[in-house]
């Protein structure tokens, strides 16, 4: 049985639970497969790698073979942790009885954990694609006003798709290889379309705004399944294959800083928490163009507690939407008197991000961080290292202040409800607990277990004299400057208001000049219309006076002039015979 | 009073959570900017009894605090310039005509209003 289930992508067991959910009528059987199923796969991989790379699953198809199962110290990392977030996930939506959340969420879930054991681009194309289209059913339980959102977002993910089969394409026909290794580099062959398509799916700035405009719009379960893989994987995709790449440095650092302004400007929670998502998801970046292996252990590990604590985050203010029916700051405050067990769990989910120590980040950001001034020179080191110093403050402000305050505490909104179901609080303890004990001393060895290089890990501590001084001083330095705002009353209220970003280059701008292109052509095709009926008219009556038995041709000619035309024709007939040979 | 959820009393707050009413008072929301003082004077003493092992020239510059003006330089920078990028990008929630209400959605069961007094949001 084991060797049965360790033989093929372990995704492919949550896709086939996928598809017998969309069968299932019984509510509680849906609910079993969309737990079992994870923890299954879980099981396969712990029982089925043993540290040794795996290769499985090789087929042929017509010229080319693919293979569809590839397990190494890298991509496992991903692999355990897609599948606990999955259970977790599974729990999180127990209430939601619909069939289409539980069946696109397993086979979402699948696509992505086969997409993280692909072993060539052909494969990883084929599973990349079906993360979009699998999940845009999760935004679109959000409702009738997440369609069009639904729409940009597969728009935007299929285009990522197509780039990554032209990049693949192109790469394959220059190293005759398809196989998905790190021998890509950005200026070689197809890599600027292979680190585009991850781009748009990692968020690159001027690339992000999907995130920011689907996933606040999804339903509730939805937006915490959606926050755990896409991006994820992209993540994972970039670290397989550009690994080192210095550009990624500073496209990283870049999109650490620029969310954390409109993550302040935003009163929709979810949607801070969608631009926290970038913030975080530039670190992540920031380290795979670093690309040492202490910057790689990090990454990996940030992408494993990112996802739990991210997860942890989407799934109170779930709860609140939940329970209160809106998730925006300036319809919330004071509910920890209602839903106190939420709250704490949000606020463990906030010290985590917030990199606070003896909670999860702490460990994982501060060796991305370490790994900029570590890694060899390159050009602005410390000024990228000042940006990670930069977001990491405004990591406190939009979801480790913002987000717990706004929402449980500040002014009382006078809203009473009950606290969230046993379901969701299970979800949360575990993802909570999750949070304390990888970063608690004597449980981050167990994260550093998992990462890419253990032995490297090992020689990062983090729980130095040094290091928990200072970034206690960073978030106490927050701290006190949000204090101190809210006193003078210099911190912005909530208000209620649509945030421009750089989606508005499509949303309006695009749209506009698509209307007024329409328009345009419109009147052009009945101007058009009016002039071609002119020219019509105007040439049948020249035709018509002309060869009608009123017109020209029909007036007797001098007999000369029929006796100079034959000439004529004589002449140009003798011409082109003598120049023709 | 004409909405029936409106109750005067606050019966609604959870077990769980009565014990720590106090927090919503005035005097522990004007005193909280206590805790973030001392923690920031104890992790500066702590910053100068143990150095970073790996310095940046930032932390050559103030050595024993340099994350702390970091920290608060940040952010206050962050909040204030949202500020004048709020006048700038702000618009009415409508105004892609999509309607944002796909973010607002129908509570599962009924919210219960409870009269505060103070005003909601500052």
């Amino acid at each position: 049985m084991i060797d049965l289930l360790t033989a093929f992508n372990p995704g492919f067991i949550l896709m086939f639970a996928g598809v017998l959910c969309a069968l299932f009528p019984v509510h509680y059987l849906r609910k079993f497969l969309v737990i079992a199923a994870p923890a299954l796969a879980l099981l396969a991989l712990i029982i089925g790698y043993n540290g040794d790379e795996i290769i499985k699953g090789v087929v042929g198809v017509g010229d080319l073979t693919l293979t569809t199962l590839r397990i190494d110290n890298l991509s496992i990392v991903w692999g355990y942790i897609f599948c606990v977030a999955g259970i977790l996930n599974g729990i999180f939506g127990f209430h939601e009885k619909c069939r289409i959340t539980d069946s696109s969420a397993l086979i979402y879930t699948g696509a992505a954990l086969g997409a993280v054991f692909a072993g060539d681009m052909v494969t990883l194309f084929v599973f990349w694609e079906l993360t979009a289209i699998s999940s845009v059913f999760l935004i679109w339980k959000g409702g009738r006003e997440s369609y069009a959102a639904g729409m940009r977002y597969l728009a935007i993910h299929v285009l990522s798709g197509v780039l990554l089969l032209a990049g693949a394409v192109v790469y394959s026909r220059s190293s005759g290889t398809l196989d998905f290794t790190s021998d890509i580099t950005l200026a070689g062959p197809g890599g600027l379309l292979l680190m585009l398509a991850m781009g748009i799916k990692v968020g690159f700035p001027l690339m992000h705004n999907w995130m920011q405009d689907a996933y606040p719009k999804s339903s509730v379960t939805g937006t915490v399944i959606l926050s755990a893989f896409t991006t994820k994987l992209a993540v994972y995709a970039l670290a397989r294959a550009f690994a080192g790449e210095e550009v990624l440095i500073y496209i990283g650092a870049v999109m650490t800083i620029f969310p954390v302004f409109f993550a302040v400007m935003e009163n929709d929670m979810r949607k801070v928490l969608a631009y926290s998502l970038n913030n975080q998801l530039g670190f992540m970046v920031c380290g795979i163009g670093i690309g040492t292996a202490m910057a790689i252990n990090g990454v990996a590990g940030q992408v494993a507690v990112h996802i739990i604590f991210k997860s942890l985050l989407f799934m109170s203010m779930g709860a609140v939407l939940y329970r209160v029916g809106t998730a925006k700051a300036s319809e919330l405050g004071g509910l920890f008197k209602s839903m106190p067990i939420t709250t704490v769990f949000c606020l463990v989910g906030a010290a985590s991000i917030s990199a606070f120590p003896f909670f999860a980040a702490f460990v994982t950001k501060s060796m991305i961080i370490a790994s900029v001034l570590e890694a060899p020179h390159f050009a602005g080191q410390y000024v990228i290292f000042a940006m990670l110093l930069f977001a990491s403050a405004g990591v406190m402000e939009h979801s480790g202040i913002k987000i717990p305050y706004f929402t449980f505490f500040s002014h009382d909104s006078g809203k009473r409800v009950k606290e969230a179901p046993w379901n969701m609080l299970l979800a949360m303890g575990l993802a909570s607990a999750f949070c304390i004990v990888v970063a608690a001393p004597g449980g981050y060895q167990l994260l550093y277990a998992l990462m890419p290089d253990p032995e490297q890990a090992a020689k990062f501590h983090p729980y130095t004299g040094d290091h928990i001084a200072f970034q206690m001083q960073l978030l106490f330095a927050a701290m006190l400057a949000f204090a101190l705002l809210k006193k003078i009353g210099a911190y912005p209220a909530e208000r209620r208001a649509q945030i421009l970003d750089f989606d508005w280059t499509y949303r309006k701008l695009g749209k506009n000049v698509a209307v007024w292109t329409g328009q345009m052509w419109t009147r052009m095709s009945a101007h058009l219309s009016i002039l071609r009926g002119k020219f019509f008219k105007s040439a049948a009556n020249r035709l018509y006076n002309f060869f009608s038995p009123a017109g020209a041709m029909s007036e007797s000619a001098p007999s000369g002039l029929a006796a100079v035309m034959t000439a004529s024709m004589l002449v140009i007939t003798l011409l082109m015979i003598y120049f023709g040979t | 009073m004409s909405d029936p959820h409106i109750i005067e009393n606050d019966d609604h707050v959870h077990k769980l959570a009565k014990p720590f009413l106090f927090l919503m008072s005035q005097k522990v929301k004007r005193g909280f900017i206590i805790v973030p003082i001392v923690g920031l004077i104890i992790s500066i003493i702590f910053g100068f009894i143990y150095p970073l092992h790996h310095p940046s020239p930032i932390d050559y510059a103030m050595p024993g605090y340099s994350w702390a003006v970091i920290g608060f330089v940040s952010y206050a920078f962050v909040v204030l310039a949202s500020h004048p990028l709020f006048k700038l990008l702000s618009r009415k929630e409508d105004y892609y005509g999509e309607e944002e209400m796909g973010i607002e959605r129908e509570p599962d069961e009924p919210v219960i209003h409870v009269a505060v007094e103070e005003p909601h949001h500052d």
